[in-house]
């Protein structure tokens, strides 16, 4: 209905502006306001934290539990467990304790002598010291009516010690701990080495027969509330038969379902899903896999490696300009040659393209098909030294890459440059530090390799800006993939496509919304005086 | 407008001030840069400089225009708040924007078209160029204007500075003789020849509808401003280096005084062809160029029929303005020759007019109305 009487037309056009102006502005004011109340409530629940932390008990050990697991967050492997008909209460966190020792030496305990004996740390102690504690793995007793009303027990789980290494994502430098196949001790992997209050933890169970248990973990008051919402709105939705790994459930919540390009980003390291975490990501870990996932995940985070932040910055830089350099000379090198050789070669400097011509002549494919049939040869021996047994695939390895290089070129099939490209290309498809995103660059080489062939440079543009804009549209979670160099931030490129020292790296990526600030500007080191 | 979004998808939709500017400077400069140089040193020699500033001067009233329209705030279409005065002028005026904006992608795609054609694959048939351009355009504007933004930002990144290199590269060819008198000679000569430039300069009067993507608080004049300074920077910087080179004469005899120049720099057998670093690079800014020009015509004409979704329609007017652009083409400099004429003398002047009524009308509206009432927020209680 018209809101003037007498002026339907105007006013039904301002419905229609109001739906196509004010909607898309009210939308994002409205969105905005959301986030900034739930950001408020956040806020408020943190500094309620804080109180909390610096107050003792108040004697009641039920209430005294659930103030200690409200201030965790209510992680499903916090255990409570009423003893001595409910006058005492003990909780501990079932990923960071073993829990068979509690159950057969902690709880028969039955008075202040035996306690006193196996207690690790008797004394009062403050609700935030005995968070404190809890979080690093040790079972708290709180025992009503007594004077030492808080017993500390320490029956750690050992984790790190029997941790599985990582096979795809190896490094020089740094932690070599990767994540379990069994999700609490993955849980408690995590847990130990971020023994924060603030670390959150939701269990879902995924897929209908298999009931797979999968924990979304995130740290509040870094970890975007929105964003969180979003995330557990879209895992909620999968209902399927099974889930067997996590790169399953990545196929349901994934930006971009038809994109070549990861917007998930898969991870078996342990260190990879600490930085992520404290970096305001989320990450997913499943029972059953050693593969975890990290979410809003950009390009850049992509070519990321954690060693990148255990070497000097100048190696670190080096290293990933190599990475950057290194995609995009396995995607195009072999179609530059291809272009190059076959329909601009008035573009290649003279010595070059007259040693080219001598390599190339008796031999009878015409060059396209030559680099073709290098690449998936390349292709069968990479994927045939992976499903060999590893004794086995350093030979196949060698056998492929040196004797039927050098056999193929002294047979004057192949001619000794697109020998030399493929090389190359498939020593730049290893420098990336994810297998997915290798693997994603090995398929993006092919079709332009045909349109190279076909329509020369043109078609290697053509092809690259189609990539890129793709690129643009893509988003994970949200969250621009190209960011921070589209919409560019500065700030944030510093810690992207080269690497800063880490007291030069402030801030938190910006999909961290709250809490951005990473580290104090004081932890910059002193210059020396003279 | 893209219709409803929701969750973390209302973020990132809007074009921030940067990525503004940005976005203006590439409706300009990738086409001045190789098609202006030639016909300014023909017709004002060693003034053309001089005509270039002044272009620049006077490229600031179309934007001013657009920004009048669109009422000089951002997150404002200056069809869907004309539509609120009257639906069929919305219309009529946004089918004359949309034949204009259409018929600037069918100059742009010739260009285009003609200078792969000419620099890159000689030998094959013209159509496979603009086939190229049209699918890369039409995928570019499959979604909003804030991912070809972000583009834009990416590649101008890359591309500003390359300019910048090839400049400082080719300065040991360069002859400051070429351009000496500084001063100019004849100003009614300078002030006949910045109508070309100043036609290119003024494309900006698109920020009547691109206005609408902007985040709300830019300061649109600002922005405009900085992106028509640099525009005209950067056809000073593309008309010195040819006549730095060749000197006038030469300059306003070659198809693409710009590109001739880039391939006139030899370092030794490891910089023989620079142009193969500066020509993919403008292949993707005018493909850039030709993407926005299109969504901004598919916009104006969906804000004008009250719709929401641009859908396929910039695709659609890519599309018909590529095989439209193949009747265009003769040779490159004829071609380069018929676009300064028909953009300067004929489409320009109507687009520029076509949006001036629009604003026009806007205000009539508004005054003839008996209640006040804001065309830009939102809904207005009776």
């Amino acid at each position: 209905m018209s809101p003037w009487p007498g002026q339907g037309g105007i006013g039904t056009n301002l419905e229609d502006l109001a739906e196509t102006q004010g909607g898309l502005k009210r939308a994002i004011a409205s969105s905005r306001m959301r986030e900034r109340l739930v950001d408020l409530r956040r806020t408020a629940q943190e500094v309620l934290r804080q109180i909390s932390l610096g107050h003792t008990f108040t004697g009641n050990p039920h209430e005294d539990a659930q103030l200690l697991c409200t201030l965790v967050g209510n992680p499903f492997d916090l255990i409570k467990r009423p003893l001595h008909h409910g006058e005492a209460v003990l909780l501990y966190f079932a990923s960071l304790v073993d829990e068979a020792k509690v159950l057969s030496h902690a709880v028969p305990l039955a008075n202040e002598a035996e306690w006193r004996k196996l207690s690790c740390l008797p004394g009062e102690k403050s609700v935030g010291q005995t968070l404190d504690h809890l979080l690093r793995g040790d079972a708290v007793l709180l025992v009503g009516g007594d004077a030492t009303y808080v017993w500390l027990f320490a029956f750690p789980r050992s984790l790190l010690p029997k941790a599985p290494k990582p096979n795809a994502e190896r490094v020089v430098r740094g932690p070599r701990l990767a994540i379990s196949e069994d999700l609490m001790e993955s849980l408690g992997m995590v847990r130990t080495r971020l023994p924060h209050p603030g670390l959150r933890v939701t269990l879902l169970t995924l897929g209908r027969y298999t009931k797979t248990h999968t924990a979304l973990i995130r740290l509040q008051g870094v970890a975007d509330s929105v964003l969180e919402s979003e995330l557990l709105s879209r895992l909620r939705r999968i209902d399927v038969d099974e889930i067997v790994d996590t790169a399953e459930i990545s196929h349901y919540i994934a930006d971009g379902p038809w994109s070549p390009f990861p917007t998930i980003q898969p991870t078996e390291r342990l260190d990879t899903v600490l930085f992520g975490v404290v970096d305001g990501r989320f990450a997913l870990l499943s029972d059953g896999t050693e593969t975890g996932l990290l979410v809003p995940t950009r390009y850049a985070d992509l070519m990321v490696s954690p060693e990148d932040y255990y070497l000097s910055p100048y190696m670190a830089s080096f290293a990933r300009l190599m990475r950057y350099v290194g995609s995009v000379a396995a995607i195009t090198l072999p179609s530059f040659y291809i272009g190059l050789v076959t329909i601009h070669p008035e573009l290649i400097p003279t010595p070059l393209v007259l040693a080219i011509a001598r390599s190339r002549t008796g031999v009878p494919f015409p060059t396209f098909l030559e680099v073709l049939l290098m690449e998936l040869t390349i292709e069968l021996i990479r994927e045939a030294g992976l499903r060999l047994p590893s004794s086995l695939s350093t030979a196949v390895t060698i056998v492929g890459a040196l004797v039927l290089g050098q056999a193929v070129v002294a047979a004057g099939i192949i001619s000794a440059p697109v020998v030399i490209v493929v090389a190359v290309t498939a020593l730049a498809s290893f420098v990336m530090p994810q297998y997915e995103t290798a693997f994603t660059i090995r398929l993006l080489r092919f079709p332009v390799m045909v349109l190279a062939a076909v329509t020369g440079l043109l078609g290697i543009f053509w092809y690259l800006a189609m990539l890129l804009a793709h690129m643009c549209q893509l988003r994970s979670l949200g969250v621009p993939y190209l960011a921070p160099f589209g919409p560019v931030r500065t700030r944030a490129i510093s810690d992207s496509f080269v690497s800063v020292p880490l007291w030069r790296s402030l801030l938190r990526p910006l999909f961290a919304q709250a809490n951005r600030v990473r580290r104090s500007r004081s932890t910059r080191p002193l210059e020396p005086v003279h | 407008m893209s219709g409803r979004l929701t969750g973390v998808y209302t973020r990132y939709t809007q074009v921030s001030t940067l990525q503004f500017i940005l976005v203006l400077m590439v409706l300009v400069f990738p086409t001045e840069m190789f098609t202006l140089p030639a016909p300014l040193a023909l017709k004002a020699g060693l003034n053309a400089p001089w005509a270039v500033l002044v272009a620049g001067l006077e490229a600031l009233l179309p934007f001013v225009v657009g920004l009048w329209a669109s009422q000089g705030r951002s997150a404002v279409s200056l069809y869907a708040s004309l539509r609120l005065v009257s639906p069929p002028t919305a219309l009529l005026l946004a089918l004359v924007f949309v034949g204009c904006v259409w018929a600037l992608n069918v100059l742009v795609m010739a260009e285009y078209a003609e200078i792969v054609h000419g620099f890159l694959l000689p030998r094959t048939p013209l159509a496979i160029p603009v086939f190229f351009g049209i699918t890369l355009v039409a995928f570019m504007t499959q979604s909003t204007l804030e991912p070809i933004a972000r583009m834009t930002e990416i590649v101008s990144v890359i591309g500003l500075p390359i300019l910048a290199l090839v400049f400082l590269l080719a300065m040991p060819y360069m002859d400051v003789h070429w351009v000496e008198p500084i001063w100019p000679q004849q100003p009614g000569l300078m002030l006949k020849t910045s109508i070309l430039p100043a036609s290119y300069l003024g494309e900006v009067v698109l920020v009547a509808v691109l206005g609408s993507h902007v985040a709300p608080g830019t300061r649109l004049l600002r922005a405009g401003i900085i992106a028509t300074v640099f525009n005209t920077v950067i056809l000073l910087v593309s008309l010195y280096l040819p006549l730095l080179l060749f000197g006038p004469v030469h300059t306003s005899v070659l198809s693409s005084p710009m590109l001739a120049a880039v391939r006139a720099i030899h370092y030794g057998y490891v910089l023989e062809r620079l142009d193969t670093v500066v020509l993919p690079i403008w292949i993707v800014l005018i493909c850039l160029k030709m993407a926005i020009v299109a969504f901004t015509g598919a916009e104006a004409l969906v804000n004008a029929a009250g719709h929401r979704k641009t859908k396929w329609l910039p695709s659609a007017l890519v599309g018909s303005a590529g095989i439209a652009s193949l009747y265009e083409f003769q040779s490159l400099p004829s071609t380069i020759h018929v676009i300064g004429v028909m953009w300067s003398q004929w489409v320009f002047p109507i687009l520029v007019v076509s949006v001036a009524a629009g604003g026009l009308a806007l205000r009539l509206g508004e005054a003839r109305s008996t209640r006040p009432w804001s065309t830009a927020g939102p809904r207005p209680t009776p």
